[in-house]
């Protein structure tokens, strides 16, 4: 018998929610327009953080791209800033996002891959040539490469009172899902990040300092449940650490701070859960930290298409995901998006795929009207009901992350790399079962010779990586040592004293020391993360 | 007769990736099989042909999502042969491209697994190898 609708055993979200079969008045029964909605731009932002939503300003097109050598990527910068992004993110290679010098032995075959090698200033200085860096804004991955880009901005002569974008707190207070080599103890990344936060809410002051980012914990096929629970306790964690600190009243960090989140492919969902966050972080800032300005309260978020929803099965049908997801994300009210390349389960993105994730957000925001009226889909009963229960849902994970003393007690208890290991596990198990369809992968399933097309794969050069390791061993021989041995040293010591450390970092940097070189220094004043290799 | 001993595997990701999905599920596969499986996380080539001898080990799996595929197991072929370390089976997992296949068996890879190969492939496929008939 051909399998219908009907006979298909359970409905679910993806977050495991029972889905009716039909919505009436009486699932949104106590729903409160004034309490539980508003209106856009106004507590509890349920309709979006701003009042006129994408009528006032389109949602930023912020792809995260690097590619091979620091020139192929300023030259892929400029291309997407002509075809109309109005925003950068770098994405650096594996050794520079792991702190690491191109030249070091152990990152002999990483070098150039999945991203751009950032060894010093100089190649910060080649991946912004001739880009005005007071008209974009970039998204900056970690703090010394935030550092580098401020000493490129300096000698630039920009004012840095100019220079806007983001520096997500990768590695603290987030629960590393990657079990990152190398990783300074999370001591050492939290001094990092308050720091930084600090120092640029004073003197950086368009910077959002403190990004948070559940991207890669997402990804790792948790549900929009736990990704909301693990983005709020991260949150919750910072603001009590900066209330702690004390040194800077707690509006600052409040204004500076936004949010990253990962779109997979259940619709309603995705749109949903952006709404149901927005509500609860109100509630938040409101309850919790008493905080009275309604600006301070906005949840801006940037949403990325999960990675791991596209396949290499006839790989164009992730264009048709990826702009699903684009669209969800959309209608959910997301300031700045990213469509993934389309190729990206087979190679880093081509010119090809990068124009066309470029295209999708450009013909959502352009061609299908969605952005003409804000939060289009308020008051379905299907969309208010599952906002509701999005949010009671995360309230609970985010009880059970409490009862357990809190974020930084939970992730050296190990619980969330348990949630990693089952949510990996279970994401390919559902899909070898079947219980999750993927088109073209366990259903309509078509052999490879009966796919009737291939698409264009990277292809890698060799001779960038040799150029690379050049390029940072002639710095090291024609650098003023001197100056450097001694700037490094200082940052040391304000590793260990109370000093702000964020000016040594930049001036480090501004005397041409690496990056392995000033985070060798938090590895030897904080030592490295325990090794908490996920046991199997 | 004397219990057989059990097959011992090393899952390793050569170079400082983090993209770890495919060989945590691999190893969790490979353990709840009944293999003893030594997850090793990042390891350089040098340091995974020593754990490899200390730990005496049957079977090496490599996994690599991004980097130079053909370096880092060239590289971990070399320094297995110069600690003395020639019959095991060598796996190797990730984002493999086709054309580099030819090379890479050549290489002296046993068996390439990319995306999507069922888990239970890659467990009969080490069952098979490490029988004691076949075991290399």
């Amino acid at each position: 018998m051909m399998e219908t609708q009907e006979t298909r055993r359970e409905f679910t979200t993806w977050s495991g929610i029972p889905i009716k079969e039909l919505y009436a008045p009486k699932d949104v029964e106590g729903l409160d327009y004034e309490r539980d909605l508003g209106l856009p731009g106004e507590p509890p932002f349920t309709r979006g953080v701003y009042r006129t939503m994408y009528r006032g300003r389109q949602f930023t097109i912020r792809r995260f791209t690097g590619v091979e050598s620091p020139e192929d990527t300023n030259k892929l910068y400029r291309r997407e800033l002509e075809v109309g992004q109005t925003g950068l993110a770098i994405a650096p290679d594996v050794p520079t996002s792991t702190g690491l010098d191109s030249d070091n032995p152990r990152c002999k075959g990483d070098v150039g891959f999945c991203g751009v090698p950032i060894d010093s200033i100089q190649d910060m200085e080649v991946v912004f040539d001739d880009i005005p860096l007071d008209k974009v804004t970039t998204w900056t991955y970690s703090v010394p490469l935030t550092a580098m880009y401020f000493v490129n901005a300096e000698n630039r002569g920009y004012d840095l009172k100019v220079i806007g974008g983001t520096t997500p707190t990768v590695s603290w207070p987030i629960p590393s899902p990657l079990d990152l080599p190398w990783e300074v103890a999370i001591e050492g990344r939290k001094r990092e990040a308050m720091d930084f936060a600090e120092w640029t809410a004073e003197n950086v002051p368009k910077w959002h300092s403190t990004g948070i980012s559940v991207y890669a914990p997402k990804d790792n096929g948790l549900n929009c449940i736990q990704e909301m629970g693990i983005l709020l306790g991260t949150a919750i964690t910072a603001a009590d650490a900066w209330k702690e600190r004390g040194k800077v009243a707690l509006e600052v960090f409040f204004r500076r701070i936004s949010f990253e989140m990962a779109t997979a492919n259940d619709f309603f969902e995705e749109i949903c859960k952006l709404r149901a966050i927005r509500r609860m972080w109100t509630k938040i800032c409101r309850e919790r930290y008493g905080i009275a300005d309604p600006r301070l309260m906005q949840f801006r978020v940037r949403c990325q298409t999960q990675g791991s929803t596209n396949v290499v099965e006839e790989p164009l049908n992730n264009i048709i995901r990826i702009a699903f997801g684009m669209l969800a994300s959309t209608l959910g009210g997301a300031q700045s998006l990213h469509a993934n390349g389309y190729d990206e389960a087979l190679c880093i993105p081509t010119d090809q795929s990068m124009l066309l994730s470029v295209r999708t957000l450009q013909i959502i925001q352009e061609e299908t009207n969605v952005t003409s009226t804000v939060d289009p889909l308020a008051g379905s009963y299907y969309v208010e009901w599952l906002t509701n229960e999005l949010e009671k849902r995360t309230w609970d994970y985010l009880k059970k992350i409490e009862d357990m003393g809190g974020m930084i007690a939970a992730i050296k208890s190990g619980f969330f790399v348990n949630e990693y290991k089952k949510a990996n596990y279970d994401w390919v198990h559902k899909i070898e079962t079947g219980e999750r369809v993927v088109v073209g992968v366990n259903k309509y399933r078509l052999k490879p010779e009966e796919v009737p097309y291939k698409v264009p794969v990277y292809k890698f050069e060799p001779a960038c990586r040799d150029r690379q390791i050049e390029r940072v061993k002639k710095l090291r021989k024609e650098r003023d040592s001197a100056r450097v041995t001694r700037a490094v040293k200082e940052l040391g010591k304000a590793c260990r004293g109370d000093e702000n450390t964020f000016p040594f970092v930049m001036e480090a940097f501004r005397v041409y020391a690496t990056l392995q070189e000033v985070c060798d220094v938090w590895r030897e004043v904080y030592g490295l993360a325990p090794h908490s290799r996920m046991q199997v | 007769m004397a219990k057989e001993k059990r097959v011992k595997v090393l899952m390793a990701k050569p170079g400082v990736d983090g993209h770890y999905r495919g060989m945590l599920v691999v190893s969790m596969a490979l353990r709840s099989a009944g293999f003893e499986v030594i997850y090793g996380g990042n390891m350089s080539p040098p340091e995974i042909a020593s754990t490899a001898v200390q730990e005496d080990v049957d079977v090496v799996g490599l996994s690599i999502l991004t980097g130079d595929v053909k370096a880092w197991v060239s590289d971990t072929i070399k320094e297995l042969k110069e600690h003395g370390k020639r019959n095991i089976l060598l796996l190797l997992g990730g984002l493999i491209f086709e054309h580099d296949v030819p090379e890479l068996k050549k290489m002296g890879v046993h068996g390439i697994f990319t995306a999507r190969t069922p888990l239970n492939d890659i467990v009969e496929f080490v069952g098979k190898h490490t029988s004691a008939e076949n075991r290399l």
